[in-house]
């Protein structure tokens, strides 16, 4: 009801002062092939994303709401605000107070330093960008060629999952979404934040503390289902990009020291590599990527990129549709483990976009996920 | 008798001004602007025809060592709110960077690539880049021709960047303002590759501004059209307007 009147305030002042407003209504199908009994084959659902941004002489206020109507998954059928935050910039240094998303990473096909928010499961457990807004206050102070922010992260949000029925419901169990979390789901979390950049060489930097819950949750089984636990930690993360003519180089790195007796500490390391290939046949550019992950714990981790690379491809078609296809194969090299992605986009008459997409998972034994062939279509609508 | 000596004295005259002369006062009839915030639109043309539109607003400082600038696109709706961040440097790569706002992600991007198309138009990175004139080598041959009835100097002048997608580009410049009228630019096979004509010209608090740009592409039947729909100069602009820290506001 909150959320509702929210929207409905939003619209109503959007139409009276100068709002700035963008976003996309597109219909998404999906259609799977897997050998699993009682999981749906296909799913279709209207989604909704739009921003609204009120600018003031030293502020700005803005609300990002997203709305997913899934015509069979009834967990699936929410709204929120992810972004719902107001800002005011002073002469060196901004201040956020509210709920927001940020991004935090270098790499292409997963970002272990992207931490700050929990992962959308109910959304799309494979895009990695899909986020919930986290509730902080968050200073930022610039200097000549860096910046510092403090960040507090005010709340624990829960995660929900699609129902019992979506392939991507993947647990053996009944799932409980509250979260459990050792010392309440209020505790703070803090983030020191530095971020800068080379003068001389085409660097950028990032270096992150963290001290408080950890993004990684453990599921434990209680009264019969799987619940998340979060647990505390002081962390370290790091990511940087260089640039060195047509070849960027990544790295995206991380240290936790956990204070749970359930959760060993663990590091975690991305390297990547992107070469493109401008105007490999007429405007087209190709760019060929090639990313490693690893993570190191005494624990035995049943997460993606635990030891895993990543073979991409990327073609931007440079045309006035602003066509381009990405192609990834992700191959655990512990178990053989495959994910192979490939996703095509177009602009259509100026306002729509099309994307399709097909992805297959073929994995082994003791792995938590299925087999499976995903064909994805979206069609949008962009105001 | 006298008319001819008088025309032949002005040629003598005009004839008088290096390559590099011609250069320099081109690029001084337009510089000092200090600063610009100008509204854009990029009409983009296929072989048959069709038309698609971009329009974007460009913030731009002056600077000794090449411009800062930055460009947010307002339109197509998908791409509305995305920003790109340049900072130019005449003795080594540029710095650029993206900024996506559905992720929002700033992204460092390459920038020695040169030749590659601006959002899909006929436009190149280095077209719509600082055109300085220290970036060029130029033939020392200069002719005064007629272009469109106007006395213009026509020459020629080669990128110093070996990353540069042109291997000459042949350039009209107005004999009475030095103001460039008209450019081809020639590709790495040595084959005319595009034509640039520039129009609508206007002056500005003392420093003259171009109203449009008019790209054909010969070897592919397109076209784009880029049009300055709102211009001003000498704005309040300064460097603090042009950090990495601009792009996520």
């Amino acid at each position: 009801m909150i959320k509702k009147l929210l929207v409905i305030g939003l619209i109503s002042s959007s139409l009276c002062a100068e709002v700035e407003y963008m976003g996309n209504v597109s219909l998404e199908m999906r259609s799977f092939t897997h050998d699993l009994s009682n999981k749906r084959d296909h799913s279709v659902a209207l989604r909704l994303e739009t921003e609204l941004k009120q600018e003031f002489d030293n502020a700005q206020v803005v609300a990002k709401i997203k709305a997913i109507y899934d015509k069979d998954d009834n967990s699936r059928r929410y709204l929120d605000f992810n972004d719902l935050y107001y800002m005011h910039s002073f002469e060196n240094s901004d201040i956020l107070i509210g709920r927001s998303t940020v991004f935090w990473g270098a790499l292409e096909f997963y970002n272990i330093t992207d931490v700050f928010n929990t992962k959308d499961l109910l959304d799309d457990p494979f895009d990695y960008n899909s986020k919930l807004g986290s509730w902080n206050i968050t200073q930022t102070t610039y200097l000549e060629d860096s910046e510092i922010s403090i960040m507090v992260k005010l709340h624990e949000s829960n995660q929900k999952m699609q129902d019992a029925e979506s392939v991507n419901y993947f647990l053996p169990l009944a799932y409980n979404d509250k979260l459990s979390s050792e010392e309440g789901e209020f505790r703070p979390t803090i983030f020191l934040k530095y971020s800068g950049y080379g003068e001389d060489v085409q660097i950028d930097y990032s270096i992150i503390y963290q001290n408080g819950y950890d993004s990684q949750r453990y599921l434990r089984v209680k009264d019969n289902k799987f619940q998340q636990n979060a647990y505390i930690v002081n962390k370290l993360l790091g990511f940087a990009t260089l640039i060195d003519g047509d070849t960027i180089y990544k790295v995206e790195a991380t240290y936790a020291d956990s204070k749970s007796r359930q959760i060993d500490n663990y590091a975690q390391l991305g390297v990547g590599v992107e070469h493109t290939l401008y105007g490999f046949s007429n405007q087209r550019d190709m760019g060929l990527l090639v990313e490693y992950y690893r993570h190191e714990s005494d624990q035995k981790s049943q997460s993606f990129f635990t030891n895993d690379l990543v073979l991409g491809l990327r073609v931007s078609m440079n045309d006035a549709a602003s066509s381009s296809i990405l192609a990834g194969l992700n191959i655990d090299l512990d178990n053989h483990e495959k994910i192979f992605i490939v996703k095509y986009d177009t602009r259509v008459y100026e306002s729509y976009k099309l994307a399709l997409s097909y992805q297959h998972m073929s994995p082994e034994e003791d792995s938590l996920f299925q087999k499976l062939d995903l064909v994805k279509l979206e069609f949008g609508y962009y105001f | 008798m006298k008319k001819m000596i008088l025309i032949s004295m002005l040629s003598v005259s005009l004839m008088a001004l290096s390559s590099i002369e011609i250069a320099k006062k081109s690029d001084k009839a337009t510089d000092g602007f200090e600063s610009s915030i100008s509204k854009t639109q990029m009409t983009l043309i296929n072989a048959r025809g069709q038309k698609s539109v971009r329009d974007m607003i460009m913030k731009t400082l002056e600077g000794e060592d090449g411009d800062k600038t930055i460009s947010v696109f307002l339109s197509p709706a998908d791409v509305k709110g995305t920003k790109v961040l340049g900072w130019e440097h005449l003795d080594r790569d540029d710095d650029q960077w993206l900024y996506l706002p559905a992720l929002k992600r700033v992204k460092r991007i390459a920038s020695r690539n040169k030749s590659g198309s601006f959002m899909g138009s006929e436009f190149s990175y280095e077209d719509i880049g600082n055109q300085n004139y220290k970036k060029y080598k130029y033939d020392d041959k200069i002719e005064v021709v007629k272009l469109d009835g106007l006395e213009c100097y026509k020459g020629i002048r080669v990128p110093k960047d070996r990353y540069s997608g042109y291997t000459k580009q042949i350039t009209w410049v107005d004999t009475k303002d030095f103001l460039v009228r008209k450019i081809e630019y020639y590709d790495r096979k040595k084959e005319l590759l595009k034509t640039a004509i520039f129009s609508k010209y206007k002056k500005i608090d003392g420093v003259w501004r171009m109203g449009k740009i008019e790209m054909t592409n010969h070897q592919s039947d397109k076209s784009t059209t880029l049009v300055w729909i709102e211009d001003k100069i000498k704005t309040s602009l300064t460097k603090r307007d042009f950090d990495k820290r601009v792009l996520k506001k």
